[in-house]
């Protein structure tokens, strides 16, 4: 790559935290000010201290993990299949042309818009819900896992083939490694899916996890509260992030992307 | 190994038709010789190599590869233009490729690579991976990754022809000093001539599609030829040869007039 600017520096890794610093502190300060109404907008000291004090009282933990267990259930389930069936229809042309056009037909549908069929076909319980996240994280792995192994360029089969590799060794040389950046490309985008889709039927249903929170601070307008869940969606999504890069460095150390 | 190609011919068929790429290809190398194979692009010298490797079956006329007495051994190695070199696995791993494939323990298959690393001067490198390396360095990788396996041919397809003319003189001098000490049976495949003339023993001139051969050049002077030999009246002479007949080749295939 050699357009553009593609150096990073050290130093400006800590600019976007100081951006944050500066956004919290200007926003606490106009709070105080009432420049900005502290009703709809309470002080990020506020925030914390009901953050603190949801979590005293375990009713900020619970929806926190019914949340993570929700999003992590759909997404392993999607993303596995996904995985496996990109996996053959990029080894085999006569599946992806079966199979392809219908994943162009489904995909383009907002996968929330399904969720009432879904619970037509797997009841109004957790297993609805777990599967319509599925259905969301499925299409990024499969539509990256295929692509991933579309792109690994024919030489290298013809090398490991004249190296005398086997199908086995083939796979575990050439395909996985070659396919894994676009497959971790794939998880990233079904993991920030998954935690869209998540949040978005806690909030239509209004039972549990920080949707629901969401939704009944709103109502019941303890804005304080819908800024700590939103702050733990946050920090949810920051925690995927990292995760992703460390797995990144480890799994692909030889990728020039492998920032993500 | 004694390798005869009699009457080879390759066919592919496209979508307008069926595409002759070889007919009548028939030439015969003997073990320990190096032979140069030249002709314009397109003539089909890729999938000749590609035949005697194995990867592609013809579509007529036979090969016979008669193997040498040692067992477990592969019989062709690669080394492709550029990019053959497994971007996931350090130099270490690439080198060692081939043996791990053939299922050499890791310790044996790294004490085998890092001697031939090290013939080529990559010892500090043994672990960085490709895209940290020049693409000097890496064609070095390539080939060291061939001649660790100790096959009975080398089939070279163009391996220096996207390096710059100062480091290609290096590599084929270095090519030319292991492959003495080895004393391996090279097919080498390139579109320049000098290139040619200089590291073969023997040069077959190829046609344009469908790819044939149409001279087999024996070049008697001695090794090592150096940059002075280039104008060298034998090789000067073999060059005018060549020439004529590749630029009658071309024109031809550009649709010139001739």
């Amino acid at each position: 790559m050699s357009w553009g600017d593609q150096r990073y520096s050290p130093r400006l890794k800590w600019v976007p935290l100081i951006i944050g610093l500066l956004f919290f502190g200007g926003w606490e300060l106009a709070s105080w000010a009432k420049f900005i109404s502290p009703l709809f907008f309470p002080p990020p000291s506020v925030i914390i201290e009901a953050l603190v004090r949801l979590f005293g009282t375990g009713e900020l933990a619970a929806n926190l993990v019914a949340t993570i267990t929700r999003l992590l259930s759909g997404f392993f389930l999607g993303g596995l299949v996904g995985l496996s069936l990109g996996m053959l229809m990029g080894w085999s042309a006569a599946t992806r042309q079966v199979i392809d056009p219908l994943i162009a037909a489904i995909h383009p549908i907002p996968k929330i818009s399904i969720f009432p069929l879904i619970m037509i076909v797997f009841g109004i319980g957790a297993m609805a819900k777990t599967m319509v996240i599925a259905v969301a994280a499925f299409f990024p792995m499969v539509i990256n896992t295929m692509a991933g192994m579309r792109q690994i360029s024919p030489i290298y089969f013809e090398v490991a083939t004249n190296y005398g590799a086997s199908p086995w060794q083939i796979f575990r040389h050439v395909i996985l490694p070659g396919s894994s950046p676009m497959i971790l490309a794939g998880v990233r985008l079904a993991l920030n899916l998954s935690l869209t889709l998540t949040t978005s039927i806690e909030l239509l249903m209004g039972q549990d996890g920080l949707g629901a929170m969401i939704w009944l601070s709103w109502q019941t307008l303890r804005i304080e509260e819908l800024y700590a869940a939103i702050f733990c969606l946050a920090a949810i999504g920051i925690t995927f992030r990292f995760t992703l890069i460390f797995l990144a460095k480890r799994l692909v150390p030889w990728s020039e992307r492998n920032g993500l | 190994m004694r390798i005869t190609c009699n009457r080879i011919r390759l066919e592919y068929p496209t979508q307008n038709g069926v595409l002759l790429a070889l007919q009548e290809t028939s030439f015969s190398v003997a073990s320990e010789e190096f032979v140069c194979i030249v002709g314009p692009s397109g003539c089909g010298k890729t999938s000749l190599l590609k035949i005697i490797a194995g990867l592609l079956q013809p579509t007529g006329g036979e090969i016979d590869i008669q193997a040498s007495q040692k067992n477990g051994k592969p019989k062709s190695a690669l080394v492709f233009q550029e990019h053959g070199l497994f971007p996931w696995m350090s130099v270490l791993d690439n080198v060692g490729i081939g043996l791990q494939f053939h299922g050499v323990a890791r310790t044996e298959r790294h004490t085998r690579s890092m001697a031939f690393i090290e013939q080529f001067g990559l010892s500090e490198f043994a672990h960085s991976y490709p895209h940290e390396l020049s693409v000097g360095m890496r064609q070095r990788v390539s080939l060291a990754r061939a001649f660790v396996m100790d096959p009975d041919v080398l089939l070279m397809d163009e391996p220096f022809a996207s390096l710059d003319a100062l480091t290609k003189v290096v590599l084929q001098e270095e090519l030319l000093r292991i492959w003495k000490d080895h004393k391996k049976q090279v097919i080498y495949v390139t579109h320049d001539i000098e290139e040619a003339l200089l590291l073969g023993d023997r040069v077959l001139v190829m046609s344009g599609r469908p790819g044939s051969i149409r001279d087999d050049i024996k070049v008697l002077l001695p090794r090592p030829r150096d940059l002075q030999d280039r104008s060298h009246p034998e090789i000067v002479s073999h060059k005018e040869h060549i020439w004529a007949i590749l630029e009658e080749e071309v024109r031809k295939s550009i649709g010139g007039v001739t």
